[in-house]
């Protein structure tokens, strides 16, 4: 063998083909050079779905019933973003009783997804297992009480959506139906075991052993301006000091393709960027509930937590903030005079922005005369975390070259679950252009 | 009594995948008093908790196995399951055979348990359900109601009695 091929780096590739316990298809093709890594793809391959196209023609009211299709995991996010946009298209301000049904639903929703993540999904990656029917095995009761108490989500979802998955009670101007105080306190006991449940949760994830991993990131995530952690309303804010409403959305964020996905990624002012349980969780610490924040500080997590593998701790906090939020609602509900208000059509353009479980998502209507939609844009949390994914994996490929080829594999599927990545609602856009290579 | 439960599961937009969903329907006129006979997507989790406290569970859903469509596979769970990837069509979540394991290792499965797999051809999107797949519904009506009448006590079934003799 030459010198010159001994100095030559050895070259290695780490290919995951399908990758597990994300929702949705994807995979992850890297080339390291060295220590250096050439090339790096976070594939996604689910097909394109060309939801922003067919809801061109619709009537506004179809939008919160149409977008919820795209996940079954976060359908009241979708219906949520697109009652706000259709609302703030048509001068709509629902009474605060329906705001604050909308935020219970929207816990449901929160408490049900991250629940499903925390144990089924992600938990298996900091215990050595495979999945969720090997930790089952030997940890039982463990995933019982995560099937407990994601089951409490299920039933907030079923009493105010109607059903437990893709609701049907949610329409522009509030509810179809609005439950009574009745029906809401029969919620207490379940909701309140399964605060504790999230309390244990929280005690569960904190001990699991995370690999020393840091960046700086740019937060970004909504803040409301009372005094609550933000959901379903509020204005954008960075770490690094942005703050811009959902009608400004598309000056700071923009969308471009990439060769080797079908879903978009997002810049803000040109770079990446980081949304979810994480950011909302160091941007809005101080909006916690007392107890949420008191039950964080007691663990020792407070911000900033850099560590996106720590991102289990900051989602399992927010189920607990959600079955407190949940319980205060309802100790404090009054049923609206009207479940819904009309709205009157008009020629306009409309924004809305929640907190989905992953994080921000976005939708942009503008409607003719009659209220028929004209054009529509989604942007939703998996698309603008796939930029800031891809670097981490590269740079904690780079940090970490020394592990086996088997090991940084596993590493580098766990980082892409740290974001609890949903490919299925990142592959709903409109422009798809296919190259020949 | 002892609560019985038949579960149709699949897609009715989604070709044969629907037969979970016809199978049920007309096993609702034809099983015994006091039956629950349910319509699900298949939503694992969700199966985990609609037959918790049931004593006899029926789950009814389309399969592909690389047999002839219509074929039937009527299965004792409990008696040990085959490969459950031939039930893994749900793109969503936890599918049947995820939810079957699952429930083993918790230890929260019904204790009799059967999965009444009809093989379909064609899972496109849309409503039309291929001829071999409509001609098995009958077959699999009976074979669950006779399953219900016996209380779940599984006799060892002929194939040609299945899937007929040709």
């Amino acid at each position: 063998m030459s010198k010159k091929e001994e100095k030559k780096p050895t070259k290695r590739t780490i290919q995951v083909k399908y990758l597990a316990r994300v929702e949705g298809e994807g995979g992850l093709d890297v080339t390291v050079e060295g220590k250096k890594v050439k090339e790096l793809a976070l594939r996604i391959f689910e097909p394109p779905r060309f939801f922003e196209a067919f809801l061109r023609g619709r009537k506004y009211q179809e939008a919160p019933d149409i977008t919820s299709r795209i996940c079954g995991i976060c359908p009241v996010a979708y219906q949520m973003s697109a009652v706000s946009a259709m609302e703030s298209a048509l001068h709509l301000k629902p009474e605060n009783s329906i705001q604050q049904l909308r935020r219970m639903l929207y816990c449901g929703e929160w408490i049900e997804s991250h629940t499903l993540h925390i144990y089924l999904l992600h938990a298996p990656d900091f215990l050595g297992f495979e999945g969720a029917i090997e930790m089952a095995k030997k940890f039982p009761e463990i995933v019982k009480r995560g099937l407990g108490l994601k089951k409490t989500g299920n039933s907030l979802m079923a009493l105010l959506g109607g059903r437990e998955i893709h609701p049907i009670n949610v329409r522009v101007g509030g509810f179809y139906r609005a439950p009574s105080k009745q029906e809401l306190s029969a919620l207490v006991p379940e909701l309140s075991s399964a605060r504790a449940a999230a309390e244990e949760t929280v005690h569960w994830v904190s001990k699991f052993s995370f690999p020393e991993y840091e960046r700086d990131y740019e937060f970004v995530s909504l803040r409301s301006s009372d005094s609550v952690y933000p959901i379903e309303r509020g204005q954008v804010v960075s770490t690094s000091g942005l703050s811009f409403s959902a009608s400004e959305f598309d000056d700071f964020i923009k969308e471009e393709q990439v060769p080797h996905s079908t879903a978009l990624h997002a810049r803000l002012k040109g770079k990446p960027y980081l949304v979810g349980p994480l950011a909302r969780f160091n941007l809005n610490f101080d909006r916690l509930s007392p107890s949420t924040r008191k039950l964080a500080k007691d663990i020792g997590f407070v911000p900033p937590i850099n560590n996106p593998f720590k991102s289990i701790i900051a989602r399992s906090l927010e189920v607990h903030y959600a079955c407190d939020e949940a319980l205060r609602i309802i100790f404090s509900y009054e049923k609206p005079n009207e479940p819904y208000s009309e709205a009157t059509p008009r020629t306009s353009v409309g924004f809305g922005l929640t907190e989905a479980p992953r994080g921000l998502l976005y939708h942009q209507y503008k409607l003719d005369k009659d209220g028929i939609i004209e054009a529509a844009q989604i942007v939703p949390p998996t698309s603008q975390n796939l930029m800031t994914i891809e670097e981490d994996l590269k740079s904690f490929i780079e940090e970490n070259s020394e592990l086996s080829q088997k090991e940084l594999g596993w590493r580098c599927e766990q980082l892409i679950r740290n974001y609890d990545p949903c490919i299925s609602c990142s592959a709903h856009f409109l422009k798809v252009k296919w190259e020949e290579l | 009594m002892n609560k019985a439960l038949v579960i149709g599961i699949g897609n009715t937009l989604r070709g044969d995948d629907a037969v979970g969903h016809l199978v049920s329907e007309e096993v609702k006129g034809a099983c015994p008093t006091g039956t629950i006979v349910l319509q699900k997507t298949g939503n694992g989790l969700d199966l985990l908790e609609t037959w918790k406290g049931a004593d006899l569970v029926i789950v009814v859903d389309a399969i592909r196995s690389g047999n002839t469509a219509g074929k039937i596979h009527f299965l004792d769970v409990n008696k040990g399951g085959p490969e459950w990837d031939l039930f893994g069509y749900s793109t969503h979540s936890v599918s049947l055979g995820e939810a079957i394991e699952l429930g083993k290792a918790l230890g929260t499965l019904p204790p009799k348990l059967f999965v009444c797999g009809i093989e379909g051809r064609s899972f496109e999107l849309g409503m039309s359900v291929s001829a071999q797949v409509k001609e098995a519904i009958p077959r699999a009506v009976k074979l669950i109601v006779e399953t219900l009448e016996r209380r779940g006590h599984a006799r060892s079934i002929p194939d040609e009695e299945l899937n007929g003799t040709d």
